[in-house]
This record gives structure tokens, sequence and C-alpha cells, in this order.
């Protein structure tokens, strides 16, 4: 994708720049400085298009700080390969300078080889305790993707000592846009730097800062602090331990994080596994591991309508007049599953996203409210789709045997709409209500993908249809 | 976990216990400076129409723009006319121009709106108008026109100063964008300027950055989003096809698309029209309109597929037990079905199948993925039959043919299905109709139909000695 937007947006190609300039003006003197001209991400991505021999080279010869850079814009499996083909004590110390969160993203990832394991040992303590403090949080907290470059000023400080400090150490901090004001270690405010330039020099920063800081737990869930970030819409915010700052997540990493919800959200309706919706590359293998699984689970569960069914076969065997009745009801079979699986899943959609917008957690009110919007639509509908069923059905039956249609006909249409009506009733809310139910027993509400709705939809669907069959229209059939 | 953290804190009880009380009025406009618009914007809907006005004059009038841009646009708009109208001009010339837009929309009345479109300042209605010409999907619809432009003749010393002047009234000034002559020359960042503060009388020129990423306001936000994410941008400029700069996208807004942009795929999933449920007024009149129309057609649809079945009735009728696994042979055909769909929809989002080729080989990858998945549960599917006809109680050597053509069935069917979900975007892509009505109902419904011939036409070619 980004080869091709480059030609869209300007007719310079960064990307081949940098592989240019890579290739003749390495051994230049001013080769750190004209590279400093190019984003790190376009210099990640000349370094994968150059030969082993040239990116060793460039490693070798541009300052640590330039390295890491470029290593914490790499995919994961690409920072993996150009991390081994350099020296073991070179590579330490780029993943020393690394940003603590890509740095463990990066080692998570090496093997359990000897050369893989010293790297890891022959990091300075500090990194090394930092790791370990990003290692104890589960991929699914936000402690796991926070930042520890950040800013912090004494609320106490006068303006132009922070305006000092700040120009001393702008340069190798990330991110500067919102700065975090400490008192005796503890978290007591946040202060846009924009309000910091156009304060008093007389001011403290204490008086200028905002007193109302909201913070996340680093166990708390990504999305959980994504969603407060999002409320607030602030470029960052900042993780706290016992009221001690310990990190912040920044903008970037709320757009990772969103990213990797809606993927698995979306592999989970969809019914295959997350990674084969994110792989780059992707192999057969890969795609029968996602999706075989879901398969037999549902294969599995639809084994169950086809018991439901054989529980009815005998009755529906008894006589010529049964077999065709079965056979008659074979024809809507198809329709009945497929609508009652349809409005099952329109209304698993609109739950889910509803769950989510509202993190999981609704209110009385807000369950009450949706059941009975759910139980409504779904009458509603149940209601139209059945007329229009049975007005289908009478007129085919007309136009096949004249008019007017034999009793028998207004009977299975009847039937069959009633049965459509009932079942498009309890999909709807079965879709709203399985969701709910997950939820409230504290499980991913998204675990109830589509197709899974569709099959619990088809087994009441199929046991109604049948039942009312047997009751009303078998009767008719047997002394036909 | 740290309660008082992870859950919010509810500071909307806090503001409104504040403008309730019989503080002294600086002493509540201070109070309330310290808190944040999100948070001003959560208490509005707590007070009656009087307390809101005696709260409003407690803001000053960026900050009471800053809170209209976090609510809801159909709550703004109720507020909005509470208001005498030189106090609404206020806030409404005070909003950034993409919630602004929101907002207008927001107003159910055309009167209305034309009214309130009255009170803004000429430039902003130009501004606005230049954004309601883009499509919703295009970065257009949202970029803002306000930002820091500074000259490459200045120097830093007289950009920082430039700067000051423009943090108050501009929201983002992390991003210095440098022009000449109305093109895009140049871009420094605040912290750039900020660590050169001690080489005051170095030339802008020389430290900003030339190498510059630009969209143009047609480029789609989901182009837009790709580039900030893997460049780390907080604001990426957005220029004209000349080089001239027209404002820039941030990434609050940008992150809010991604949000939108998810509600999308769903509904492209589970065909309704519209995913979003808005809380307090969606009603079930709203959501049956929502659905109905889907609805219907699929049945059209549905209609086909009884035909097809009917046209087997005579099948049927011989061997009932065909009828027995039919749910089965759909429902898992379905699934599958929905599966290669679930993959390709984010295939064609990644713009990853441009290319015949690239098309092609999607098209031989799902059906290597068809064959594999058909034979494992062609297998599983054999098994269960057996087992299951005979707990029935028929013999073993009526149903060994028939669960052999039923495994059959489904592994020829299940393959098909699989490069269907794929295969009907792919068609639907190339005659230029939007994969999106190709959702998951319709492959749904589609497979049944070719699931059913196959299951069927098998049976009816196999067993015909049955019969």
């Amino acid at each position: 994708m980004n080869e091709e937007l480059k030609e869209e947006l300007a007719e310079r190609d960064y990307v081949a720049e940098v592989a240019d300039l890579i290739r003749t003006r390495l051994d230049d003197p001013a080769f750190v400085t004209l590279l400093d001209e190019y984003h790190p991400f376009d210099v990640s991505h000349a370094l994968l298009g150059l030969e082993p021999e040239l990116r060793r080279r460039f490693f070798a010869a541009v300052p640590v700080a330039v390295a890491a850079n470029v290593f914490e814009h790499f995919e994961r499996e690409d920072a993996i390969s150009c991390i081994r083909e350099i020296p073991t004590p070179a590579a330490v110390a780029v993943i020393d300078a690394m940003d603590t969160d890509d740095a463990v993203d990066l080692l998570q990832y090496l093997e359990e080889t000897e050369s893989d394991i010293d790297l890891v040992n022959q990091l300075s303590p500090k990194k090394r305790n930092e790791l370990k403090k990003y290692w104890s949080y589960a991929d699914v907290e936000i402690g796991s993707v926070m930042s520890n470059s950040f800013v912090e000023l004494g609320v106490s400080m006068k303006v132009p000592d922070a305006m000092k400090k700040l120009t001393g150490i702008a340069g190798e901090t990330e991110y500067i846009s919102i700065l975090y004001v400490v008192d005796k270690q503890k978290l007591v405010g946040s202060l846009h730097l924009k309000d910091l330039i156009l304060a008093r020099a007389s001011q403290t920063i204490g008086e200028i800062m905002e007193p109302h800081v909201v913070s996340a737990d680093p166990h708390a869930s990504k999305e959980t602090v994504a969603r407060m970030m999002l409320d607030y819409g602030n470029s960052s915010m900042p993780i706290a331990e016992d009221g001690r700052i310990v990190g912040i997540v920044t903008y970037d990493d709320l757009m990772d994080v969103i990213d990797e919800i809606k993927t698995e959200d979306y592999a989970k309706f969809a019914s295959v596994a997350p990674a084969e919706i994110a792989a780059e590359e992707k192999s057969v293998k890969l795609s029968v591991k996602s999706r075989l699984p879901w398969l037999l689970v549902l294969l599995a569960l639809s084994t169950l309508s086809s018991i439901a069914l054989s529980l009815f076969d005998g009755a529906f065997t008894s006589s010529d007049g049964a077999r065709r009745l079965a056979a008659e009801l074979a024809i809507f079979l198809p329709l009945l599953l497929d609508m009652s699986g349809n409005s099952g899943t329109q209304s698993l959609a609109v739950m889910i996203r509803y769950l989510a917008k509202n993190d999981n957690v609704l209110k009385r009110a807000q369950i009450k409210r949706t059941l009975r919007r759910e139980i409504v639509t779904g009458l509603i509908e149940g209601l139209g789709i059945g007329l229009v069923v049975f007005g289908v059905g009478v007129v085919t039956a007309a136009i096949a045997d004249g008019w007017p249609p034999a009793a028998r006909d207004i009977a299975i249409g009847a039937v069959t709409a009633f049965a459509i009506a009932v079942a498009l009733l309890t999909a709807t809310v079965l879709g709203a209500f399985v969701p709910l139910l997950m939820s409230w027993l504290k499980k991913d509400p998204a675990v109830a993908s589509g197709p899974f709705i569709t099959t619990l939809a088809d087994i009441a669907t199929l046991v109604i249809y049948y039942a009312l069959s047997l009751a009303v229209l078998l009767p008719l059939y047997a002394s036909a | 976990m740290n309660e008082e953290n992870d859950i919010r804190t509810p500071f909307e009880l806090e503001i409104v216990e504040i403008v309730r009380s019989d503080r002294r009025v600086d002493e509540k406009k201070e109070r309330l400076s310290d808190f944040h618009d999100f948070d001003l914007s959560q208490a509005l809907p707590l007070f009656d129409p009087a307390e809101r006005k005696k709260f409003y004059a407690l803001l000053d009038g960026a900050t009471l723009a800053d809170v209209f841009e976090h609510l809801d646009p159909e709550d703004a708009v109720v507020y909005v006319k509470e208001l005498p109208l030189p106090d609404a001009a206020r806030i409404l010339n005070g909003m950034e121009g993409d919630d602004l837009v929101d907002l207008l929309q927001a107003f159910k009345d055309r009167d209305e709106r034309v009214r309130f479109l009255a009170l803004l300042t000429l430039e902003r209605r130009n501004g606005i108008k230049a954004m309601i010409d883009y499509d919703d999907d295009l970065v257009g619809s949202i970029m803002n026109d306000v930002f820091v432009a500074i000259p490459p003749t200045l120097t830093v010393k007289q950009a920082i100063r430039a700067l000051v002047d423009a943090a108050g009234k501009t929201e983002f000034i992390n991003n210095l964008y440098v022009v000449e002559d109305g093109v895009l020359v140049g871009v420094l960042s605040l912290r750039e300027i900020i660590s050169s503060g001690n080489r005051p009388d170095t030339p802008i020129r020389e430290l900003m950055t030339t190498n510059l990423v630009t969209v143009t306001p047609t480029t789609r936000k989901e182009e837009a989003i790709g580039i900030m994410r893997d460049y780390d941008f907080m604001l990426l400029p957005v220029v004209g096809d000349d080089g001239r700069i027209l404002g820039i996208l941030s990434f609050d807004d940008m992150i809010e698309a991604q949000n939108e942009e998810s509600d999308e795929d769903y509904a492209k999933l589970a065909a309704v029209a519209d995913v979003e449920v808005d809380d307090e007024k969606e009603s079930a009149a709203v959501a049956v309109r929502k659905r109905m129309p889907w609805l219907i057609i699929l049945l059209l649809l549905d209609v086909v597929t009884s035909s097809v079945v009917a046209g087997f009735e005579g099948v049927i009728a011989a061997i009932p037990t065909l009828a027995l696994f039919m749910p089965m042979v759909l429902s898992m055909c379905g699934n599958t079905g929905t599966q290669s769909l679930g993959v390709i929809i984010q295939l064609f989002a990644d713009n990853r199948l441009e290319t015949r080729k690239e098309r092609s080989i999607h098209l031989f990858h799902e059906l290597l993925t068809g064959l594999v998945n058909g034979l494992v549960l062609g297998v599983v599917v054999f098994g269960l039959v057996l087992g299951l006809r005979t707990l029935d109680g028929a013999s073993f050597s009526e149903t060994l043919p028939f669960a052999a053509v039923i495994a059959l069935a489904i592994a020829v069917a299940l393959t098909v299905s699989t490069v269907a979900g794929a295969f009907v975007p792919i068609l639907c892509k190339l005659v230029k109709i939007d994969p999106a009505v190709a959702s998951g109902p319709f492959i749904t419904t589609i497979n049944d139909i070719l699931s059913l011939l196959i299951y069927f036409g098998l049976a009816a070619l196999l067993l015909g000695g049955l019969m």
C-alpha cells in the first residue's frame, strides 16, 4: 500500500532516495546529517530492500540512537532478522536505546538459541529491569504498550525553570505535548505544552496545571484505556500505580490498540483466527489452522439440528402422505433457516457494537431498553415477513393448481408463515441476548460469532417448524 | 486493580456541585477552569436550562466551543437552540470545522439550520462549504483549517514569537508549517524548535524538514490513517494539487474515523444498513426501518433457494432422510463462505487485491483451503452420519452408501462455498458493484443455492438405485 501511496502523494519516493543515499554516500562524513532529513519509517523500509552486507555497514556507521529509531519502525519479523545480522555488542546497544515497549516486542519473539539468550543477558541492568516490568503485564493490559519517555515537572517549579528543563530534554524525549506534574512522586496534574508556552514567567507549574488528571492502572485492559482516551480526546494518558506515574500511552499506541481490537472482534465475528486477518503473507496452512477449528465446533452444533430433525423422522415416514408432507416442508426449510439466521446476525452485529461502545458494561435500564427494542423489532419483522411468505405460498399454489388454492396449501402457507414469524422473533432476540449473557458472564461477547448465533437459531427454527407441522398439517396429509 | 484509577472519576458531579454552590462567581470560574472539556460536556445534561445558562457564563468562549465539540451532535443542537443568538454565534464560530459540520447536519429542520448558518462569519461559512463538498470517506471532510504557518525567512527566536502569538487560538501547535506564497515548503516540530531555543538566530530554513509527507483532500481517510500510523504522526498536512496547504488532519479526528470504519466492516458482514445504535433515541421502528429492507431482499433470494429444493421434491419424497442433513449442509456451507468473505473484505480494505495476479493467487489459495477443510469435514461427517443413522435403528449396509454420498456432498459443497465466498466479492468489484453488497447473508444465500444443487444433485445421481 505504501509504495502506491507514495506515487499518489508526491513525485518523490523517499524510500528509493534513502536506499540510494545508503548505497552511494555511506562513507561520506555528512551521511548522518543527510539521513536525518528522512523519517525513520522510510529509512527502515529502504533498509529492507538492501543486501544484508550493506545493512550491516549501515548499522555500523550510524549512531546508536538513529539505529534504535529505525528498529522501532520495523515490523516484528524484520526487526528480528535484522538484529541477528549485526554483531552482538552493537545489537545490545541498539536494544538498550530502543523504547522499552518496542524492545519488549522484539525480544519476546527471539528464540532460545545461545546467541539470542546472550543478547538479553548483555543488556544494561536498567533496561533488563524495565523489561522485566513490561513482561509482568499481559498482552491485553495497557502496561504492555505504555511508553516511558515523558516529561515530569515538579508542582512548585517556576515557569522559566520548567521551560529550561524542557529545552534540555526535548531533543531526546519523543513526546512533549502534554507534560505531567508530580508532587512528592505522586501524579497531581497535567499541563499542555501550549499552556506552558503561554504562561507568565512569575507563575508556578502548580498554578497553571490541570489538577483533574485522569489516569489508568497499568493492569487495566487496553480496550478500557482506549475508550477513555477517545472520550477525552487527549494525545496521551498517564498510567499510574499507587498514585505514581509509571508510563504514558500516546495517540500512536491508541491507533494501534484500536486496530488490534478491531481485527480481533472482526475475526471472531467472521469465525476465523485473528492471525489470518492480520497476516501479511497468507498460506493455506495458516488459513486451514485458522478456520478448521471453528468449522468443527460449528459442525458439532449443527449436528444438534440434525438430531432435532431426526426426532421427527419417524412421524414423517409413517405414510406416503407424511412423506409428501416432509418433502413439501423441506422446500421451505432453507428459506426459514436462512431468514432466521439473517435476522439473528443483524441484531448480533448491532449488539456487539453497542456493547463495545459501552465497554461491555450496560446499566440495567439500557439492557431493558435494548431487549425490549429487539423483541418489538423481531415481532414486527416476523409479522411482516410472515405475511409476505404466506402471500407468496398461496399465490404459488394458486398458479400451480388453479384458483382457489386447496385448503391444504393454505394450511401449509399459514404454518410456514407462523413458523417464520416465531423463528425471526426468536433469532432476533437470541442475537441480542447471547452477547448480553456473555458479557454478564464476563466473557468476551464477540465470542458469540455470527455462525454460532445462526446455528442456535437454526435449531430453534427447526423444532418450531416441524412441531407445528406435526400438530397441524400431518392430520391433513395422513388422511389424504 | 487500582479502583480509583480504573473507574472513571465522576468529575461531572463535582462540576454540578460547583455550579450549584453559593461560592463567588470568580471562585467558581477558577475551579471550573481546572476541568477537562470532556468532563464539562458530560455535566451539561445534568443541568436544567436555567442552570445551563449560569454554567455557560462561568466558562470563557474558547472553552465553551471546546465543550460543544465533545457533545453528541444531536445534544449539541438542543443546547445551541436554548442560547441567545449572539452567544450561539460565538460558540459556533469557535468550533473546529468538522465538529461544526456534524452539528449543523444534526439539525432536523432545514429552515432552522439556515438560520444558524447565517450566524457564521463569511470565512467560516466558506471553510465549511469546502468540507461539505468532500465525501464522508475523504480526508477533505475532516480537515482542520487552523494551524500555525510561518514564512521560511524567520529565525528560531521569531518563530517562537509567532508560535506564542498563535498558541492561544490554535488547538494543535505540535508542528509549525513553513509556507512560502501559500505553498508548503517545510515542517518543523515544536520539539525541534524548543530544543533549538539556545540557538535563537538560526534561520528556520536550515532547521525545517523538507521531505514532506502530505495528503490531498481527496485522499481516503483509511489511507491517511495508515500514513499516520506508519510515521507516528500526530498531525498530517493536507495540500492541494498545486502544493498549497489547505489544512491539517489531527490524530483525534483520525482515531474517530478509525472507529467509524469498524462499524462499516460489521455492517458489511451482517447486512444491516447501519449498526450504530443511538442509545436514547433508537426505537424498534428505527431498527425495523434499517433492517427490514435487507430482509425483504434476502427473502426474495430465498425464494430462489426454495424453488431449487422444489425441483428435487421427488428425490426428497423418495429418500426423506436426505432432508435430515439438509440443515447441516446449509449451515456448514454458509459458515465457510462467511469465513472467506471475512478474509477478503479485509484484503480489499488494505488494497491488496488490485492486480489480476493477486486476485487469481487468492482464489487459488481459497480453493486449496476449501479442499483441505472439505476433506477433513467430509471424513468427520461420514462418521457422524453413520453413527446417527445406526443409533436411529437403520441397518449398516443401508446407511453406508448414504453416509458416503452426504460426506462427498459436504466436501464438494464446502470447497465450492469457500471459493464462492471470495469469488463473488471479486466479481462484484470487477463489474463495479460495491463489494459490500456481497455481504455475509448474500454469500450465505448464494452458497445455499449452490450447496443444495450439489447435495441433491449428487444424491439423485448416486442414490438413484435406492429410489
